[in-house]
């Protein structure tokens, strides 16, 4: 009896463990479950994402790929079906398989008219295939940012199949390429001479070749080419150091020795002669600027616009040009109908920021000293002088130490340079006269400015992705 | 009894744990997916140290402020996708291409969540049970570094955290013009 008793008792707790061992089993499975289901939907959302990735790359590589062919105007040998035609024509379209995994791109092209030119519109659709099923991310904001195209092409509507996808949309406007009018340092029609002194170059957009957008030595560049397109008399380098080209037309140049880059003849760059303005609508005052004053400055679209006689700035007197708003980059045109002269201690204050362009129908005699050109940029300095009638003498003068930064664009004027300052930019003259060992430091930026001549090829303005 | 009792407890911690885990690191994924995609279209980066802004390379700052151009022509948060997608005509007479008026979009955190403002209106991107921390700094090359960082406590433990930091160097699509 007594045994029977602990025999029951015995197969009670046997059971009792066997529900416990099952419990906890349960359990367990419960919460290893729970957690492979959640690491199986955040695999997934991380695959969504490494492919959400991998299609914008897809896209870029599709507007690198169109950009090739219209920089080398290759549309028809590079595989689209034509070049792009005029604006409002339909779009070239091509695919690009790029990669295994379903990665590639479709692009189209056309042509799209931007204030009265003709630009490039490349847009661009990378998609990567989506493994692991037309299964949404884990959280509604991965839907909103990702937008797969899990049972739908998006853009389309159409069906995908059994392959859901990624895809990221570019859109990239190209305006076509100008020629800058400040390729080089110098060029002159006429004779170039020079005592001593040096020509080199600097980039003011790169750190590695100027510091803190200005001229240094220690990062001397060589591109300070000269180029004379004179075929009547005979330029003197007068052994200056050239860290650059040295390009002419007719007799060889004299004193050439210390010209660090190649000497070439044959050269012709044609000089574009500066024309009048032909602006009508400008501030009402000053109409004459001999004294200390300040002009302010407009936006780009609708830049500060002045019309005065002569500009006299003489010992003293401070010519402030300021922005329209404190630290906005601002814009100012100033046309002086006569001469421009500095003299003594006056000086013209460029504050941060401002672009000054001077359109100078006279003589020109400025210092060196006489710019401060806060802006630090040659490009944001420039003296357009006016050519005159043929027949009709010009001059300009520099003279005196210090730097100016700027650009002097005076293809009808006899220059002049004296003094042992510098001038970080370009100069464009009728002929060119260095005396005092004066230095010139090509702006290597001002050749990527826009000009007025297109040339072969594109140069990205805009670069849009739509995100929906 | 009270072993398995404490294993039990135990697994319970780890399987939250990881699921918590993983869940803030989707969350961090998504607000580094979120900065790489509008840093890349922006058309300026400015980067805020409460309301100063910074422009050395040493200093970290708290807020990203992108300007990013206005593609679409209807007033719908730009990722809103239900509905029209007409798009603004692009215009260079300022010299400059714009679509529309530039939007302005930010990110910072906020209360332990991270946050994308868009237009002055904002939205979570990662749970502020997360706590996490955004800060961004201008490098010498050009981009910029995010560094996003959750720091969540643990179940479980009073003192220990799931904790991860993540960098990413982001260059605007800006630079590449030429």
């Amino acid at each position: 009896m007594h045994t029977k008793s602990l025999r029951l008792k015995h197969r009670s707790q046997s059971g009792s463990s066997l529900l416990a061992a099952l419990g906890v089993l349960a359990l367990t499975s419960m919460v290893i479950g729970a957690a492979l289901y959640e690491a199986r939907d955040r695999y997934r959302t991380c695959h969504q994402s490494l492919r959400w990735s991998q299609a914008a790359h897809a896209a870029e590589a599709g507007v690198e790929l169109a950009l090739m062919s219209a920089q080398q105007d290759s549309w028809v040998a590079d595989g689209w079906p034509a070049a792009p035609g005029s604006p409002g024509g339909a779009a070239e379209t091509k695919s690009f398989p790029l990669s295994d995994g379903g990665i590639g791109a479709e692009v189209s092209v056309d042509k799209i008219d931007m204030s009265g030119v003709e630009w490039l519109r490349i847009r661009s659709v990378g998609v990567a295939d989506l493994s692991g099923g037309a299964v949404v991310g884990a959280e509604p904001q991965d839907v909103m940012l990702r937008k797969l195209s899990l049972r739908q092409e998006r853009s389309s509507g159409s069906s995908v199949g059994a392959m859901p996808r990624a895809t990221r949309v570019l859109e990239v406007l190209a305006r076509p390429r100008t020629k800058s009018p400040y390729l080089r340092p110098i060029l002159t029609d006429q004779k170039f001479s020079m005592s001593g002194g040096e020509v080199d170059s600097f980039d003011s957009d790169d750190p590695a070749k100027s510091t803190a957008g200005l001229y240094d030595v220690a990062k001397r560049q060589s591109n300070g080419e000269v180029g004379i397109n004179d075929t009547v008399g005979t330029s003197d380098f007068g052994n200056a150091f050239i860290y650059g080209n040295a390009s002419y037309s007719g007799a060889a140049p004299t004193n050439m020795t210390n010209v660090q880059g190649t000497v070439s003849s044959s050269f012709n760059d044609t000089v574009d002669p500066v024309t009048t303005p032909t602006w009508t609508t400008f501030n009402a005052t000053p109409t004459l600027i001999t004294s200390t004053m300040t002009l302010t400055g407009g936006t780009k679209a609708a830049p500060a616009r002045y019309k005065v006689s002569s500009v006299n700035l003489a010992s003293g007197k401070v010519l402030t040009v300021a922005p329209h708003a404190a630290g906005a980059e601002s814009y100012v045109e100033v046309w002086v109908t006569g001469n421009f002269t500095t003299s003594g201690s006056g000086y013209i204050e460029q504050q941060p920021g401002v672009h000054v362009t001077y359109h100078i129908a006279g003589d020109v005699t400025v210092k060196r000293a006489s710019f401060h050109n806060q802006t630090n940029l040659a490009a944001t300095n420039v003296l357009k002088v006016i050519s005159p009638a043929v027949g009709v003498n010009q001059k300009v003068n520099i003279s005196g130490s210090g730097a100016m930064i700027g650009v002097v664009d005076a293809p009808g004027a006899a220059v002049t340079a004296s003094g042992n300052g510098s001038v970080s930019g370009a100069i464009i003259g009728k002929s060119l006269n260095v005396s005092g060992g004066g230095a010139f430091h090509y702006d290597e930026a001002l050749s990527r400015l826009a000009g007025t001549e297109i040339i072969p090829g594109y140069q990205v303005a805009s670069i849009v992705e739509a995100v929906r | 009894m009270t072993a398995l009792l404490r294993f039990w407890i135990s697994l319970t911690y780890t399987g939250l744990n990881t699921t918590s885990y993983a869940t803030r690191q989707n969350d961090q994924m998504r607000v580094l997916d979120y900065l790489k995609r509008d840093i890349r279209r922006a058309s300026a980066v400015e980067i805020y140290n409460g309301a100063t802004l910074v422009t050395d390379t040493n200093t970290f700052g708290g807020e990203l402020r992108l300007t990013i151009p206005d593609y679409y022509s209807d007033s719908r948060e730009e990722d809103n996708a239900i509905g029209a997608k007409a798009t603004n005509v692009p215009d260079d007479s300022s010299g400059e291409v714009a679509y529309g008026t530039a939007l302005t979009v930010s990110y910072s955190a906020s209360g332990g969540a991270a946050v994308r403002t868009e237009g002055g209106t904002a939205r979570t991107l990662g749970n502020a049970a997360g706590v996490f921390a955004l800060s961004f700094k201008n490098e010498t090359s050009g981009a910029i570094r995010c560094r996003v960082l959750f720091d969540q406590p643990m179940g479980g433990s009073s003192t220990r955290k799931l904790r991860r930091q993540v960098d990413t160097l982001c260059v605007p699509r800006f630079e590449f013009r030429n």
